[in-house]
Formats: structure tokens, sequence, C-alpha cells
């Protein structure tokens, strides 16, 4: 049998508060920056995938929680963010689609006038 | 926690990333990226001092974090920076790759490796897949040529204004609540859950406890005793190796089948519907007028009458 190293056997008790609060400051960043994307961005595409970037911050923090609490139900929930992401893939992509073959642009400022 | 720091790093931040938003030129965008990520290094020091312990493990996991940490957050900026939408697309991937490493320091080794599968392998494709397709139309008359939409954000002010207040707001939380979280899972916690979820995997409880010499029979069962997981059965007891017990992704999988069943089926559903959903969607046929077909095909558009056109 393999030796596992050190790193991987013992890692379950070298969790502490100041990691926690890195791992969540990081998620809180990274979703500030999928905000600023989201709301900057004119691409269609590009804007979704911003969203796309939002979910990989939640994703950190709930496994972030999760392993702080030795609590599965937040890499459970990560699994249906991995879902819900899909699904959202499928049907935005679908529209953006059809958006896409009736003007031939995928710039969000051309659908302005949906708004008015 | 004093406040100050955190919020100095975080404007100082978002003005780097404001500078390589609006930035003229690759100097004054390389110059935006490094002051961001100096500020962002700044506030993940300012959350934790080094650990105590200073085995080459510990090191090992903190260097890890700090390589990790700094790709997600570069490669982010520069996902959302990058004027090319494949790029951007490729740089998403990095995002997730390196987030993928976070979530290994994490011991969510199923978790990561769902990530990287479904994720960078199939959403992915998916968005590289339209963006070529969508791209083709405008490449064929101006080959090599970023389309204006793509170049200059829309008011890339309010958007980092926007983002740096949900970004001070995250701070805050952190640094004012850490302190006040409920206490963590103590070892005992861990053991709980090994002992509890051995008893609910028979097999794996037996190969266990051979394992540790003990004959496997009907009567066995794991509990907790004092720091260790013990089988029991009329056999005798023995105590259980760290090796035997179940990992995470165990843990994850008993959870989701014996806490979650129900969302597990709704998440089935949710699939299906979105599956149903997109090739509604997509087979939809639009009848275009004159100058919506004009403008799709790369034409100027008339402005007037012209022969009638056909969609399809």
């Amino acid at each position: 049998m393999v030796q596992l190293p050190e790193i991987v056997t013992q890692g379950a008790d070298l969790f502490t508060q100041a990691q926690l609060a890195r791992y969540l400051l990081l998620s809180g960043l990274l979703l500030a920056v999928g905000l600023a994307g989201f709301l900057s961005r004119r691409n269609l595409i590009v804007m979704f995938l911003c969203t796309e970037l939002m979910f990989q911050a939640a994703v950190i923090a709930f496994v972030a929680l999760g392993r702080w609490y030795w609590d599965f139900s937040g890499q459970v929930f990560v699994i249906f963010i991995l879902t819900i992401a899909a699904a959202e893939a499928a049907l935005a992509l679908a529209l953006v689609v059809l958006l896409h073959r009736r003007r031939g642009t995928l710039d969000a400022g051309v659908w302005q006038e949906l708004s008015e | 926690m004093p406040l100050l720091q955190p919020t100095i790093a975080i404007a100082a931040a978002a003005l780097g990333l404001l500078l390589v938003l609006m930035g003229r030129g690759a100097p004054q965008r390389w110059v935006g990226g490094a002051i961001s990520l100096g500020a962002l290094a700044w506030l993940l020091v300012l959350a934790g001092e080094m650990p105590d312990d200073t085995s080459a493990g510990a090191l090992g996991r903190e260097a890890a974090f700090i390589v990790f940490a700094a790709l997600s957050l570069a490669s982010a900026v520069r996902m959302i920076a990058q004027p090319r939408p494949v790029y951007a697309a490729l740089f998403f991937v990095l995002v997730i790759l390196s987030t993928c490493g976070l979530l290994l320091l994490l011991e969510a080794w199923f978790i990561a490796f769902a990530v990287v599968i479904v994720y960078a392998g199939a959403i992915l494709i998916t968005y590289m897949f339209v963006l070529m397709l969508a791209q083709q139309a405008s490449d064929a008359q101006q080959v090599g040529e970023i389309p204006e939409y793509d170049r200059r954000p829309r008011e890339p002010m309010t958007a980092v204004i926007v983002g740096m207040f949900v970004a001070l707001i995250m701070a805050v939380v952190v640094f004012r609540g850490i302190g006040e979280l409920p206490a963590p899972a103590t070892e005992q916690t861990r053991l709980q859950a090994s002992a509890q979820l051995l008893n609910a995997l028979p097999r794996q409880l037996d190969r266990a406890a051979t394992n540790a010499g003990l004959e496997p029979s009907d009567d066995l069962v794991a509990r907790v005793q004092g720091g260790d997981v013990v089988a029991q059965s009329s056999a005798g007891l023995r105590v259980l190796d760290e090796r035997d017990f179940p990992g995470t992704t165990e843990l994850v999988g008993w959870d989701l089948v014996a806490r979650f069943p129900a969302s597990l089926e709704v998440a089935g559903v949710v699939l299906l519907m979105a599956m149903f959903g997109a090739v509604v969607l997509a087979r939809r046929r639009i009848d275009l007028g004159e100058d919506e077909l004009r403008a799709s095909s790369g034409m100027p558009s008339l402005g007037g009458h012209g022969e009638s056109g056909d969609a399809h």
C-alpha cells in the first residue's frame, strides 16, 4: 500500500480561523469582481460568464464553511449549484443564440429598446 | 479588528481595477492590474497571520493557498478586462482550475473534480461553442477586428464602485463576524461522523474491522471511544485505523442521498426541463424583417423598402 504523504492524512486538524477568514474573503472578492464584470461588459455571453464567476465564489464559501463545521451539506449544495449552473448555461445560451440570429450582434445595448 | 486598513486596501484594489478597465494602452492596464493585485494580497494578509504551526505540511498548504488565490483573482480580473470573449472564457477556465486547487486544500476531493469536469469540461465548452458560432458572422467582413462593444466597457466607473461596495460589505462581515462564529467542529464530531457512516455502510465496516484484525460478524458496530473509533462485536474490540475511515467523498454522498433525496430528484427534473427549454428555444423559427436580415448578414441598412426577404 502506498504511504500517503503527511499533508493529506493529517490535514483534518489544521483548519484555523485565520484560514477560514481568508477563504471567505477571497470568495467575497471574487464575487465583487464578477459583479463588476457583469455590470461593465456589453457582450451577452461574457456577462453570463461573469455570473458563473459569482457562482464559483459561492462554491468556495460553501465548501470553506462546510469544512469549518465538518458538515457536508455545504458540498451537497455545491452539487446543486453545479446543476443550476448547467441548466442556466443551456437556457441562457439558447436565448443568446436566438437573439444573435435576430440582430447579428452580441451587444446587450442593442436590446435596450425592450426596456422602453 | 480595525477596519481602516481593509477599507484602504479595497479602495486601492478598486482603483487598480478601474485603471485596468479604462486604461489606454498596455502599460496603464498592467500598472492597474499590479496595483489591484497588490492591494488584494495585502487584504488577504490582513485577514490572518501565518499559522503557529510551522511544519512543512502547514507551510506547504499556506503557500498553495497563496498561489491559488493570487492565480484565481488575477485571472478573474483579466477575464473581465479581456476584450476578446474567447480569451475571457479561457481565463475563466483558469479561475476554475485555481479554485479547484483551493477546494483540494479544503479536502473536498469529489467537489474539486466534479467542478473541473462539469464547469471546465462541459459548461465552458458550450460557451466556447456559442462564442465561436456567434463570432463567425462579424468576423467574415472584418477579420481579426474586435467589435466596439467588446473593446469599450459600459460605465466601468459605476461597475467598479458597486463591486467595491460589495467587497467592502464582505470584508466588514468577515473581519467583524469571524470571531463570533459558532465553535467549529471538534475532533470528536469528526470521529462521530466517521463512526456513524461506518455503521451505515456494513461492507466498509467489515473491511475496516478485517484490517484491524477483527473477524467480520453480524453484530459488528463502530463507535467512538475516547479519541478513537473502535469496532466492537461479540468476538472482541479493535481500534480502527484512520486510513479505513470513510473519506469526504463518502460523507458527501451519504449526505446527498440520506438527507436530501427529494432535492436530488428536483435537481434531475430541473436539468430535464432546462434541456427541453433549450431545445424549444433553439428550434424556434424567426421571421426576420428586411432590415434585420441585412443587419445579420453584415450589410448596411436600406432604411426604406426593397424586395422582400425570406428568413429561411
